[in-house]
C-alpha cells in the first residue's frame, strides 16, 4: 500500500513534471487530503489546517523541480509539510492551553519529523481504511477514542463480546495488511 | 480561496519544468566555475614566493589537502539541503572532520614553531581578509543563485554551509598567493578564523536570500 502510493505519486509527479495539467491535478488532490490527516492529527484546529494545506501545495508547486524520481517521494514531501507545519508554529508561537500547545508538544513535534515515523503513521491510517466497517470503528473506540470495551459497545450499540470479535479481527487484518509490505 | 480551487489554478498553471540535476552533478559544476574565478584571482593577486618551499612542506599540502576537503563536502552539504528531504544532520560532520583536522593542524604548527613566536603584522590579516571577499564572493553568489534554483527549506543552515563552501574556497586561495602563510597565527586569525566570521553571517544572509 505504501509501496503503491509512493509509486503512484511518484510516477503522477513524473508526469506533471513533464507537463500533464490532469496528473498534476490528481497529484495535488491526492495529497491535500493527505496533508490535511497530517496538520490536524497535530493542529486540531481547521482554520490553521486550510491555511496549511494550501500553503503546503504552493511550497509543492514551487519545489516540484527538485522532486527525483529515484528517490522516495513520500521523504520529499513530508520533508515540505514538515516545515511548513514547524514554520507556522513558530510564527504563530503556539503555546497557550486553549491551543493546545506547550514546549514539549514543539519539542515532540519535531522528533516525529522521521520521514519513518510518518510513514509508520500514514501507512497504519491507510491499512485501518481497508478494514470493514465494524472493524474500524472497533479500532477507533478503543484504540484512537480509548474509550473501554463497555463504553465502545453501548456507543457502537453492539454487545461486548461482539465489539471483542471486530477488534480481534481488526488487529489480526491490520497485522496482515501491514505484515504484508 | 478554496483549496480545491488552488489546486484547480497550480494544475492550469503547471507547465512541463526541467528536474533539477544530481546533487552530485551540481557540485561539479560549482567546482568547475568557481576553479575558474579562483584561477583568475590568483592570477590577479600573483603566486606567493613562499610557495616553492610550501610545496615540499607536507604540513602545508595535508593543510591544503584539508581545506579542499572542506569545500567539496560543504558545498555537496549545501547542495543537498536545496532538496527537500535529502538533507540529515549526521552530514554535518563530512564538513566538520576535515575544517577540524585543519584547525588541528594550524595549532600544531603554532605549537611546533620557533622561539622568539613569529611576530604577527596587522595589516597582513587585513589585507588576506579582503582577498577573502574578492576569492570567495563570485563562487558564494553563485552557489546561493544555484541553490536558490533548486528549493531549500532550512534557510540558516544552507546559509552556513554555502558561505563554508565559497570561503573556505577562498582560503585555498591565500595558500597560493598569501606571503605569510608559513606563519600558523597569521593563518588562525588572518585565513581560519575570517571563514567562521563569514560563514556565521552566511547564516543571515541565507535566511534573507534564500527565502523565496
Amino acid at each position: 500500500m505504501k509501496h503503491n502510493n509512493q509509486y503512484r505519486w511518484s510516477l503522477l509527479m513524473t508526469l506533471s513534471q513533464k507537463g500533464d495539467n490532469d496528473a498534476y491535478e490528481t497529484l495535488l488532490t491526492e495529497l491535500s487530503m493527505v496533508l490535511k490527516s497530517y496538520f490536524y492529527k497535530r493542529l486540531h484546529n481547521k482554520d490553521f489546517v486550510d491555511d496549511l494545506v494550501q500553503d503546503s501545495l504552493l511550497n509543492i508547486h514551487h519545489s516540484r523541480h527538485t522532486y527525483d524520481v529515484t528517490r522516495p517521494f513520500t521523504s520529499w514531501f513530508f520533508a515540505i509539510a514538515h516545515h511548513k507545519l514547524v514554520d507556522f508554529i513558530r510564527k504563530n508561537k503556539l503555546k497557550s492551553d486553549n491551543e493546545q500547545y506547550n514546549e514539549t508538544h514543539f519539542d515532540q513535534l519535531c522528533n516525529d519529523s522521521k520521514d519513518n515515523i510518518i510513514n509508520i503513521k500514514y501507512d497504519l491510517e491507510n491499512a485501518i481504511k481497508q478494514l470493514p466497517y465494524k472493524q474500524q470503528k472497533a479500532i477507533e473506540y478503543l484504540k484512537l477514542k480509548g474509550y473501554s470495551v463497555k463504553e465502545s459497545a453501548s456507543q457502537l450499540g453492539i454487545s461486548d463480546s461482539a465489539l471483542k470479535v471486530n477488534a480481534h479481527r481488526a488487529y489480526k487484518a491490520l497485522k496482515k495488511i501491514l505484515g504484508t509490505q | 480561496m478554496s483549496t480545491l480551487k488552488l489546486i484547480k489554478k497550480l494544475s492550469k498553471e503547471n507547465q512541463k519544468v526541467r528536474p533539477t540535476p544530481s546533487t552530485q552533478k551540481r557540485t561539479l559544476v560549482w567546482c568547475i566555475i568557481s576553479s575558474i574565478c579562483l584561477l583568475l584571482g590568483i592570477t590577479a593577486n600573483g603566486l606567493s614566493d613562499y610557495l616553492v618551499f610550501a610545496f615540499s612542506s607536507p604540513l602545508f599540502l595535508l593543510e591544503t589537502v584539508f581545506i579542499f576537503s572542506t569545500i567539496i563536502a560543504s558545498v555537496y552539504v549545501a547542495l543537498l539541503l536545496s532538496i527537500p528531504g535529502r538533507f540529515k544532520w549526521s552530514m554535518t560532520i563530512w564538513v566538520m572532520l576535515p575544517f577540524l583536522f585543519w584547525l588541528s593542524l594550524l595549532l600544531y604548527r603554532l605549537l611546533r614553531a620557533p622561539i622568539p613566536f613569529p611576530t604577527l603584522s596587522l595589516s597582513l590579516p587585513l589585507a588576506c581578509i579582503s582577498n577573502f571577499l574578492i576569492f570567495g564572493l563570485a563562487p558564494g553568489l553563485f552557489l546561493f543563485v544555484m541553490i536558490r534554483m533548486a528549493a531549500p527549506l532550512k534557510f540558516g543552515i544552507t546559509g552556513l554551509f554555502a558561505s563554508i563552501a565559497a570561503f573556505s574556497l577562498a582560503a585555498i586561495g591565500l595558500q597560493f598567493t598569501c606571503t605569510a602563510v608559513q606563519n600558523p597565527l597569521h593563518v588562525i586569525l588572518g585565513h581560519f578564523l575570517p571563514i567562521i566570521v563569514l560563514s556565521l553571517i552566511g547564516i543571515f544572509i541565507g535566511k534573507i536570500t534564500l527565502k523565496k
